[in-house]
């Protein structure tokens, strides 16, 4: 029986219930609103794929590791949700580097699960261990190594509030194969990251300061990279370009953020970018950068 | 104007920082600004557009992959795009008009080849309602293509647009610019497959077009395709991305590349005709 009609019968009396490591996973990904999830299972996995089996959650099985990932990646772009993949240990795992990575690169939200082996033999090379959280810190926005059951919940919640909060990146977590199998008294816990305040609200006195830049300008561009999509900002955006009469340029990770139709679209900018915007920028006497990223590509003079 | 502070100053000097969430920084600034004429500047502007559109010249025997690009545009303009990494990337970002924030999927950053495919299966599974359209190169598209498997055992109907030069293309473009036509490990020669029977294989539908005039009915057969469908366009190696800044130099610098003299063409053309199995001459199978 699925373990969320336990949990819902339980809530009014305790908020908790027995289950297995593997089926509070499934659980916190339900509670999440994770309605789909890309994988490949392993050996390590198997207590995992198990609960998949049991639950209700769609599982779309790859045929590489790397490709889950991508998937996750394309799902998180195209809808604004977390995506999800799951990888075993150690090779699985290590193939979905290159996908975390471009997510990393990106700031798309995601969650990768990665399989590894039992915890009393993390580190003495068994069969099909890699140190992925290791490999992986330094593109991801966190990650996690389970070492028991019981933090599972706690965990699951923090790595989707970190994976979509603030810039958004992937979180990686990985699930030794006991963690899976011990049981655990399941609760849904609130998450609480003292050390972690994204900067969401904006000081007043800042946006005064360019306001009365963008008034005084007299040959804006407005420069936008792909943060614009996971703010959801794009409507205001399009507001205060047309307000302003300020034409508009995005990276290759904004197109699309501004109507490349409108005649205040300058379409990309950069290597391959048009020559008007290009332009448009050198001839700028203020450039308003949202999101941009001003990393590649961008010449320096 | 980033959420994330360490953005800030990271690599352009900033003058005024703006730190947090770009939807509410963006309302309040809103709220902030008066309206403005800029008519002198948007007509400068103008006029540049006017001057220094994007452009290609068209061909009527071989066909263009901006051409491609922008019969796709044409024929679903509301589709969900999808990219690899290079020339096919650049092509796509230029040439398709994109609308909607959230249908243009490309590895900006990392740059990643076989990117697009696997992106593309998980933006349909995440958006059904959605054409959704891999715009890949015959490089990238071979490094995920295993996934063809998932795409069609799980009846995911994503349609991929292959511009197939038989080359690293954008490798291939820098070592002619900057190299002097040394093309150094960029020429895939025999070993691409007939993508068309790779597609067959898995059990997706693949199309091919060889001719300009065969690229609007092989897209209308895809968007017509309930199936995963891979087209061929079999386009010509010497494609450029165009215009282009040379790394290092200012964005006003920008050089217009015009197509290869023809000792350019005969060379490239034996080169790859040495390496390569002739490219199937069949008609494109509607």
């Amino acid at each position: 029986m699925p373990p969320t009609e336990f949990i819902e019968s339980l809530d009014q009396s305790r908020n908790t219930l027995k289950m297995t490591g593997a089926q509070a996973v499934l659980e916190c990904l339900k509670r999440e609103g994770v309605d789909v999830v890309f994988g490949l299972p392993g050996g390590v996995l198997l207590p995992l794929y198990d609960a998949i089996y049991q639950s209700d959650i769609r599982h779309i099985l790859v045929r590489h590791e790397q490709g889950a990932a991508h998937m996750a990646d394309g799902y998180a772009r195209a809808t604004g949700k977390v995506g999800v993949c799951i990888a075993t240990s150690g090779p699985g795992a290590t193939n979905l580097v290159t996908g975390i990575a471009t997510a990393y690169m990106d700031s798309v939200p995601m969650v990768a699960i990665t399989g590894q082996v039992n915890t009393f033999l993390i580190g003495k090379d068994a069969f099909q261990e890699a140190d992925i959280t290791g490999i992986t810190l330094p593109i991801t926005k966190h990650n996690y190594l389970l070492r028991n059951a019981k933090d599972i919940p706690q965990v699951f919640r923090e790595a989707f509030y970190i994976a979509r909060s603030g810039r958004p990146g992937p979180v990686l977590i990985d699930l030794p194969r006991d963690v899976t199998v011990d049981s655990l008294e399941f609760s849904w816990p609130k998450v609480h990251l003292p050390g972690y305040n994204p900067s969401l609200k904006v000081h007043e006195m800042q946006i005064k300061k360019a306001a009365k830049a963008l008034m005084e300008a007299e040959r804006p561009v407005i420069y936008v990279g792909g943060g614009i999509k996971f703010a959801n900002a794009h409507q205001e955006l399009f507001e205060l370009a047309i307000k302003i009469n300020a034409p508009v340029t995005t990276t290759l990770m904004g197109v699309g953020c501004f109507p490349e139709d409108h005649p205040l679209s300058l379409g990309m900018l950069g290597m391959h970018g048009t020559r008007y915007a290009n332009y448009a920028i050198q001839e700028s006497d203020l450039i308003m950068a949202v999101e941009p990223g001003l990393t590649i590509e961008l010449p320096a003079r | 104007m980033d959420v994330d502070p360490a953005e800030i100053g990271k690599n352009v000097r900033v003058d005024i920082p703006v730190v947090g969430d770009a939807k509410n920084a963006l309302t309040v600034l809103i709220k902030e600004v008066k309206p403005k004429a800029r008519g002198a500047w948007n007509d400068k502007i103008a006029q540049w557009r006017s001057d220094y559109p994007l452009k290609y010249i068209p061909d009527m025997n071989i066909i263009k992959p901006q051409y491609i690009i922008e019969k796709l545009c044409e024929l679903a303009p509301d589709a969900i795009i999808t990219t690899e990494v290079g020339q096919n990337q650049m092509w796509a970002a230029q040439f398709f008009i994109h609308k909607d924030p959230r249908k243009f999927i490309s590895s900006g950053g990392l740059g990643t080849m076989g990117y697009g495919f696997p992106a593309a299966i998980g933006a349909k599974v995440g958006r059904p309602d959605c054409e959704v359209i891999d715009i890949a190169g015959d490089g990238s598209f071979l490094m995920n293509s295993q996934e063809l498997a998932t795409a069609v055992v799980n009846d995911i109907p994503v349609k991929v647009a292959i511009m197939n030069n038989g080359c690293l293309g954008m490798v291939r473009q820098w070592q002619e610019l900057f190299f002097e036509k040394r093309y150094s490990a960029t020429i895939l020669g025999r070993g691409s497959p007939d993508f068309v029977k790779l597609a067959e294989a898995y059990g997706a539908v693949g199309l091919r077009a060889t001719k300009p005039a065969e690229v609007e009915p092989v897209i209308r057969a895809a968007l017509a395709s309930d199936k995963p469908t891979l087209m061929d366009f079999i386009i010509s190696p010497l494609e450029k991305v165009s215009p282009m800044v040379p790394a290092g130099a200012a964005l006003s610098e920008i050089l217009e590349l015009e197509w290869c003299e023809e000792s350019d063409v005969c060379s490239l053309q034996k080169i790859i005709s040495e390496t390569c199995s002739s490219i199937p001459e069949k008609e494109a199978s509607l």
